[in-house]
């Protein structure tokens, strides 16, 4: 079977957006990725997908696919529809867009992911957060996304004797990349004591530790990569993207600190690129709270269990250290618009890739891998993508 | 014009399955459903078991006992109709029948709780006036 192939690019201005609805933020980013491609136009694409995570409570707006496709002046032949899987919504939009093209049903796909999070008024956005668990059985208890995460924090904290500080690094090493990021929401450095000083939110995570409520929409067009460089000059190749899904609480995970089902899906995305994790050179992965960070380290094999702590102590998740994690600035500072965020990893993975990614780039990145996480860990879909040779 | 315009967050009361199980926990138990056919404890309740496919399950009584696993304690961020409540503690438990479920735990301050920790069900209101379960140090 084929292979698909990234073509185009964009990213819309990620932060408070009150200059643009939902759909002009989509066209943001759809906008640049043709710019970013050539001799490719909206009205060749076969097949539109739109990830977007709950747009019903957050504006007011379902069948946002076609919607979409109305504003862009589109009538893709092969259909468009919306792929909702929370914070994992865009890279399950990327894995059905490239199963498309794999598959033979369409040669051009264009994926969009979009959120806009703060127009609802705030205990509304905290509700549509919160009923993303079961409501049933633990919503209506009152959890929360940070309080999902803190309960692996404090397991890691006791298992491992992972700190305060580690936390606080994935913070401040965010921010730094960040501030090398113009589409970033927060292009500012953060200190260790900034962090510190931060007020809980859930203990023991802090504002620090959260990524936050952000609007933006990113964009990529996947083409098959038989056809790739008619469209780009570098095209980066889509060398395999896995899924897995076990359920729907924070109970579900067996172990708070290791996510078997993130160590499943590493494990077959390594396997079908036939790469291992030392050959990842730049990875963007799901830091919706700093302590998913640390676990994700661990669990895509990029150090031992336990180890994650140290691992970005040392500086080796650092832009020239062993592999740099998150150089866009992640969820954490980037932002976090949630349909948008795993299609805005590979927008950077390619820029990365193509060595187009100014001040932050990696020097010699020749793999890249994405991590999108869904649900209290319920839900990892992992990309793993290369330069075309 | 006064118009409740966001939804608060509650349980589904009414099927039978969840009625069974609010109608139980009134009466401070805490049940669940078990599989006639192959004998499988089914958490949360479910009117089907999983693993054999049988619609024959039982409603079964759990101790109500079991120790944390992890925990947290709210300070912001609460669903809506939750904010006033802030702070509240959250945990997972692990019951002595072997399954984890979510609660809040009552009665107890952050800094007394601590990985292990007994605990015992209770019942607590929820902002819509009806029960949900929670938990408490055991003994308390
Ligand atoms: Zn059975």
């Amino acid at each position: 079977m084929g292979k698909s192939a990234v073509v185009g690019v964009g990213l819309s201005k990620f932060g408070k957006r009150e200059d643009a609805s939902l759909r002009e933020l989509a066209a943001e980013a759809v906008y640049e990725s043709f710019q970013d491609a050539r001799d490719i136009e909206p009205g060749d694409v076969e097949a539109v997908i739109v990830a977007s995570s709950q747009p019903e409570r957050l504006v007011v707006q379902s069948h946002v696919a076609p919607l979409i496709c109305e504003y862009l002046g589109v009538k893709p032949s092969k259909g468009a529809f919306r792929v909702e899987s929370a914070c994992s919504s865009g890279g399950v939009a990327l894995r059905m867009a490239d199963i498309m093209i794999r598959s033979g049903e369409a040669s051009k796909v264009l994926v969009v992911g979009v959120e806009k999070m703060t127009e609802a008024p705030r205990s509304e956005v905290m509700t549509t957060l919160s009923i993303v668990g079961d409501k049933d059985w633990e919503s209506i208890h009152g959890i929360t996304a940070p309080a999902g995460f803190a309960l692996a924090a404090q397991r890691h904290m006791l298992e491992y004797g992972t700190k305060e500080e580690h936390l606080g690094l994935v913070a401040v090493k965010n921010h730094a990349n960040a501030e090398l990021n113009p589409k970033a929401m927060f292009r500012r450095r953060i200190t260790l004591n900034e962090y510190k000083d931060s007020p809980p939110i859930a203990k023991p995570l802090k504002l620090l530790d959260c990524s936050p409520i952000c609007d933006g929409a990113s964009c990529v067009i996947l083409t098959d990569a038989e056809d790739a460089r008619k469209y780009n000059d570098t095209p980066v190749v889509v060398k395999s993207i896995t899924q897995t899904t076990i359920g729907n609480s924070s109970t579900t995970v067996d172990d708070l600190t290791t996510w078997k089902p993130l160590v499943e899906a590493a494990s077959r995305a390594y396997s079908l690129a036939g790469i291992s994790p030392k050959q990842v050179d730049v990875a963007e992965v799901h830091d919706c709270f700093t302590i998913a960070e640390i676990i994700e380290y661990e669990d895509l094999g990029f150090c031992g269990k336990g180890y994650g702590g140290r691992f970005v102590e040392e500086g080796q998740s650092a832009i020239g250290g062993e592999v740099a994690v998150n150089t866009s600035g992640g969820l954490k500072a980037k932002g976090h618009p949630i349909g948008a965020t795993g299609i805005a990893q590979v927008v950077e993975i390619t820029l990365q890739l193509r060595g187009e990614a100014g001040k932050r780039q990696v020097s010699g990145a020749d793999i890249g891998l994405t991590h999108n996480l869904g649900g209290f860990a319920v839900n990892h879909v992992v990309g793993i993508y290369g330069r075309m040779t | 014009m006064n118009l409740p315009h966001i939804m608060l967050i509650t349980p589904n009361r009414k099927s039978p399955l969840m009625a069974r199980f609010y109608e139980n926990l009134s009466k401070n138990q805490l049940t669940t459903t078990r599989c006639k056919k192959c004998g499988s404890l089914l958490w949360p309740p479910r009117d089907f078991c999983p693993k054999c496919m049988s619609r024959e399950v039982e409603v079964t009584r759990l101790s109500g006992i079991g120790e944390i696993v992890s925990f947290t304690e709210i300070i912001d961020g609460a669903p809506a109709g939750m904010e006033s409540e802030q702070p509240y503690l959250l945990a997972i438990i692990m019951l002595e029948e072997g399954m984890k479920l979510l609660a809040r735990v009552v009665g107890a301050k952050y800094d007394e709780l601590s990985i292990g920790m007994k605990v015992e069900l209770t019942i607590r209101k929820l902002h819509d006036g009806g029960i949900v379960m929670a938990f408490k140090p055991l003994g308390r």
